[in-house]
Formats: structure tokens, C-alpha cells, sequence
């Protein structure tokens, strides 16, 4: 016998939407989309109301341009903050404290070590999970790899994240038909107060999500230092650090190719890993993780999921007790790594042009 | 065809590469070997010049370790082959040509070496600036941003601008490699070539927005190939500049002359570069 609408409700988790910019439209719904058995989408909020009507509309969702209706709204049990980066910590304070089973923060979920610490407080003392959206940490090729390395972690002497990407664009159509798209003109690195906030923006904005991966090959991040960094057109950096006594290269290019390659590359002294990320976006699967020594190879992925997929996934086993939530004190290092690389990589490039 | 005399016995490796070349090469027996074979240990360039000296027709002078003297300029020096495990593969020859047009409108140049051994990482440098040379064209002298047991990083910048990034990797997971990209902001050069053990041929994709294509595959050793130019130069039908062109990746290495330890990185060096 078919389900009744209030009855599927019952059987699933509610979701909040705070923002429906193109991360919303073209990432969260469609992965959504996939797990109806699991979730569905009840309030969905964004400042444009225009832009909160159309796609409530899609998924059937009460609409509203108020945060505090959604967190007074009881048929909300998950918030997904996809908000601006400088309204992520108080939405997360507010969504913990009006109760919720559990919290989804885009990355980063804070823009200072200040406001992490306010948000771990604020989670220990309500008890509610908190998930920042560092997808490429739930990627099952990423998990697969996890199980290979062996003593990868320790002995790993260079670790290389490799960013090329089409405009978010090219691959934000491929998933979805997205409104309201914001549109920012290509900077001018020739002044190099603008090369600098390239690299910081890019750090915290493109970065950070395979920085979370590079901190498990670092035994700590205190000794950070900045050998060189510099901005790459047409958004993008390339950066070389030592930090934890290993040596560490962020390169990335956001252009006009057609061609995606998103990888993080770790060398050994007799193995190397070799994670391979589809595009953000599309649903395309999960990574390819390739595990290399002494010339033998294993192979895990692609999957038939995300990591999109799999934070959604990871949030309802957290909310049914199956699963531990990341720790606090995780989220704030992966946090304070980003922090920290793209301060110093600022002033780096600052320090270059003197 | 004329066939030219060598010493198989000069250098390990050479009895292959005579024997992939039967027409072109024999064995010399006791009389003096027409094309001569050297090892680029210190001092390789008074060796080369004293067998072209004695009237050899062309030397191949493997790895060279240090930079060339002055002992030979001209027609002689023009009989010189300096072979190298990755610069002298046939692909980076084609991915040279292929790279050509895209180096003026290049966002970042990469190349990295990866090796089996600490104790390769200096005679690896030459070869990798030598290989980035011919592949991105003229860049800025390099300065070393780190260097260790593990691996060696290396900046300058592309005659354009752009941030060219080097690197020596050390590790025993894979054969020792080589990989180049020259990103553009539409596409680029990707290069991947292989240790020369083996004629696993060199890999050169380029990415346009018409789509990618991939070179035609040439599957020869290094080693053979710079065999078969020192036999065109004793034939009259080719000259070498291989050593001009090492004095000029001589002045852009992180190296002296003599071969000394790459200097320490300075932010206000990258200005200088500009």
C-alpha cells in the first residue's frame, strides 16, 4: 500500500534549508533527492523571498525569509546552514540552542578560532551534532582509503592538493537549472593587495575542503610556515609550506577548461596515495583512491555515491544513534589549519610585492 | 647506410642500445671506436673533449654531473650528445613543440621528478631543469624553497609571469617518473614520462576547448634515442647544442658551477625574479 504524505513525513527527518543559493539548488536538494527515504525537506529560508518560493516550490517545502521561523518551525529536525561564511556560527549557536537533532554547517563553519570555540560550547552544552559540509571527508573513496594506507599517516614526507575546475557554474548546470546566481568579475592580480585576498579567498573557500584530508597526514600544525605563495589566474593560488615536519602544496586554478582535476596526492618513502575527486556538483560518484608500494597497486571507487551523499548519509546514522558525530575539537583544528594557511599566505604574498 | 664503431664496454647499458642499433652502430673491437662513450661523473667534459680531440666523429655523454668547461666550442662541441634519462625521451622532444604556442599565455608551469634514492636527487636536478627548459621555455633562475632527504622544491617564473614550481620527490612506490603540466586558462600540457628502464613511451596530452588529444606514442628508450642523434652528427646530416644549452641551464639551476648545495629561500627573492 502507498505511503500518505504525513505518513512518509513520520517515517523521515525534516530538513531546513538557511540559504538557497546555488549550493542548496544544485548540491544539497539533488542529493536529497536520492535519500527521500530517508529525509525530507520541510522549510527552506534565503533572503530573497523570490528565490526561498521557487525552490520551496521544487521540493514541496514551507517557504520564508526568516531564520527564526525555521528554528521555531517543528517539523525542522536537521538545519542545513548555507548561508554566507559570515553568518555560519551564530545560525549554528541558534540552530543548537532552539533544539534541533542535528546541524549541517557548510564549510568553514567559522571565520575565527573565537567563534569555533563559542560554537563547541554551545554544542557541548546542548548536545546537538554538529556536521560541517567538508564533503570530500565522507567521500567513500576517501574512507576506502583510509583502510589501505597502513602507516601512510606517519610516514608520509609530501602531501599535494591539486585544484583545477571549470567555473561552479559549468557543473552547477550540469546538476540542476539554478536561479539567482551571483556573478563576480575576474580580480587584478597585478595590485597585490587583491593577489593576496585571492589567495586567502581561495584557501578558505576552495582549499579548505581537501584541507581537512592533508591535516590526517600532519602530526600537528604549530610549526606552520609559508615558503611560497602566490596567486594563479584566473581565481586560484599555489602555495608551498612545511608544517608538522612535511612539506605541503596547495595548487588550484578555477578557469575556462572543460577538463576537472581535483586531487590530493601523498608521497612516502615506499608508498604513495593518489585520491581522485569527481567535480563538485554532479552527482558522479564517489572519488578513486589509488594505494601505491613497492610497486603494487590497490584500487577502491568509484562508488556509487558522494561525499555529499555521504554527510547526508553520515547526519540521519548520527541522529539514529548509529554513528558518533566528528568531535568538536576535529572541526576546530581542521578550522585553525585553514586559518592559519591562509593568513600566512596572505602575508606572504604581501611581503613578496614590498 | 655507414655504420659507425663503439666501445659497448664504455658504459653499462651500451651493449643494448648497439644491439638496437645494428646498422647504425658496431662494435669496434680493438680498433679506435669512431663515436665515443662517456660517463658524466666529474670531469666528463676534459673525457669528451680529449675523444673528439683524438678525432672521434661524435661522444654521448651520459648524465652529466657538472657543467660543461671550456675545452671545446665550435665544430667540436657541435659533436657532443648529452644524454639524459628524461630530457633526451622522444616525448618531451614532441611535448616541447606542442607546448611551444601555449607558454606566452601559461597561468603555471609544473614539473615534478620523482626518484628512488636520496643519493640521485642532485643528478636528478640537472635533468629535471634541463627537461622544464626544453618543455616551458626560458624562466627566471630558480631559487630552492626547501630541500631534504625527501625531496627538493624549487620556484622561479615563466618568461610570461607565470609561477613555475619544480620538485624532486623521493620515494621507492613507483619506478622513477616524470610528470609536467602547463596549465592555461582554457586547457593545457600534460606530460607524464616514464623511467627509461624500459621504452614505455611518453605521454603528451593537450586539453583545448575542442577537447584533448594525445601525441602519437614513441616508444624508445632515452638512451637509444640519443644514440641514434650522435649517429646522424658522425654522418653530416645533424649538429648538437647540447652544450650550449647546458651552460644556460647551468645559470638558472639552483647550482654553481661546481655543483655546490642549492642557497635558502628568501621571501623578497621572488620580487627580484619579477
Amino acid at each position: 500500500m502507498p505511503q500518505t504524505a504525513s505518513a512518509h513525513r513520520t517515517a523521515t527527518l525534516g530538513v531546513g534549508f538557511i540559504g538557497c543559493g546555488p549550493v542548496t539548488q544544485a548540491i544539497h536538494l539533488p542529493s536529497l533527492a536520492r535519500l527521500t527515504d530517508i529525509f525530507t525537506v520541510t522549510h527552506v529560508v534565503d533572503i530573497d523571498e523570490q528565490v526561498a518560493a521557487t525552490v520551496g516550490s521544487r521540493v514541496g517545502a514551507h517557504h520564508s525569509t526568516s531564520v527564526d521561523a525555521l528554528l521555531e518551525d517543528p517539523s525542522v529536525d536537521v538545519v542545513a546552514i548555507c548561508s554566507p561564511n559570515k553568518f555560519h556560527a551564530s545560525q549554528v549557536v541558534a540552530a543548537c540552542k532552539a533544539g534541533k537533532r542535528a546541524v549541517l554547517c557548510e564549510k568553514p563553519f567559522a571565520v575565527s578560532a573565537t567563534e569555533a570555540a563559542e560554537i563547541s560550547a554551545v554544542s557541548m552544552e546542548t548536545g546537538v551534532p554538529i556536521v560541517v559540509g567538508a564533503m570530500h571527508t565522507f567521500d567513500p573513496g576517501w574512507l576506502a582509503a583510509e583502510g589501505m594506507w597502513g602507516d601512510l599517516p606517519e610516514t608520509a614526507h609530501t602531501i599535494r592538493s591539486n585544484i583545477v575546475i571549470p567555473p561552479n557554474s559549468r557543473f552547477e548546470d550540469f546538476a540542476t537549472e539554478v536561479i539567482a546566481r551571483p556573478d563576480s568579475p575576474p580580480p587584478d592580480f597585478s595590485d597585490p593587495a587583491v593577489a593576496a585576498a585571492a589567495v586567502e579567498g581561495g584557501i578558505l573557500g576552495l582549499a579548505i575542503h581537501n584541507l581537512p584530508l592533508v591535516r590526517r597526514f600532519l602530526p600537528g600544525f604549530d610549526d606552520l610556515e609559508i615558503l611560497a605563495a602566490s596567486a594563479v589566474p584566473v581565481f586560484g593560488y599555489e602555495v608551498l609550506m612545511r608544517v608538522g615536519g612535511k612539506t605541503v602544496e596547495l595548487t588550484a586554478s578555477v578557469n575556462s577548461t572543460w577538463k576537472p582535476d581535483w586531487r590530493l596526492e601523498v608521497i612516502g618513502h615506499d608508498a604513495t596515495l593518489t585520491v581522485q575527486f569527481t567535480p563538485s556538483y554532479v552527482q558522479a560518484g564517489s572519488a578513486v583512491a589509488t594505494f601505491t608500494s613497492r610497486g603494487h597497486i590497490l584500487q577502491a571507487g568509484p562508488f556509487s555515491h558522494n561525499g555529499y551523499e555521504g554527510e547526508w548519509r553520515l547526519i540521519a546514522d548520527i541522529v539514529a544513534g548509529k554513528a558518533q558525530a566528528p568531535s568538536a575539537e576535529s572541526l576546530i583544528d581542521d578550522l585553525r589549519l585553514a586559518l592559519a594557511i591562509a593568513e600566512g599566505a596572505r602575508a606572504h604574498v604581501l611581503e613578496a610585492a614590498k | 647506410m655507414t655504420s659507425f664503431t663503439v666501445d659497448p664496454r664504455q658504459l653499462v647499458g651500451l651493449p643494448e642500445v648497439v644491439a638496437s642499433l645494428p646498422i647504425s652502430l658496431a662494435p669496434a673491437g680493438r680498433s679506435t671506436p669512431q663515436l665515443s662513450a662517456v660517463a658524466g661523473t666529474t670531469g666528463w667534459a676534459g673525457r669528451a673533449a680529449e675523444a673528439v680531440f683524438a678525432g672521434a666523429l661524435g661522444a654521448v655523454v651520459d648524465a652529466p654531473e657538472e657543467a660543461p668547461t671550456d675545452q671545446m666550442a665550435g665544430d667540436m662541441a657541435s659533436r657532443v650528445v648529452l644524454a639524459w634519462e628524461f630530457a633526451s625521451n622522444p616525448g618531451v622532444l614532441a611535448a616541447a613543440e606542442a607546448a611551444a604556442p601555449l607558454r606566452t599565455h601559461a597561468f603555471l608551469a609544473e614539473a615534478t621528478l620523482t626518484v628512488r634514492s636520496e643519493t640521485e636527487l642532485k643528478g636528478a636536478l640537472l635533468d629535471l631543469v634541463t627537461t622544464a627548459s626544453r618543455v616551458f621555455g626560458e624562466f627566471t633562475r630558480l631559487v630552492t624553497l626547501h630541500k631534504d632527504a625527501t625531496g627538493w622544491h624549487l620556484a622561479g617564473k615563466l618568461a610570461g609571469g607565470a609561477p613555475l614550481v619544480l620538485t624532486l620527490l623521493v620515494t621507492t612506490a613507483d619506478p622513477a617518473s616524470l610528470r609536467l603540466r602547463l596549465l592555461t586558462g582554457d586547457g593545457g600540457l600534460v606530460v607524464v614520462v616514464p623511467s627509461s628502464n624500459t621504452a614505455a613511451p611518453a605521454e603528451v596530452r593537450i586539453v583545448g576547448p575542442d577537447g584533448e588529444r594525445l601525441l602519437p606514442t614513441l616508444w624508445e628508450t632515452s638512451r637509444r634515442a640519443s644514440w641514434r642523434r650522435v649517429v646522424a652528427i658522425a654522418a653530416g646530416d645533424a649538429v648538437s647544442d647540447d652544450l650550449a644549452e647546458f651552460r644556460h641551464t647551468i645559470t638558472v639551476a639552483p647550482v654553481s658551477s661546481s655543483g655546490t648545495a642549492p642557497n635558502q629561500f628568501k621571501p623578497s627573492q621572488m620580487k627580484d625574479q619579477s
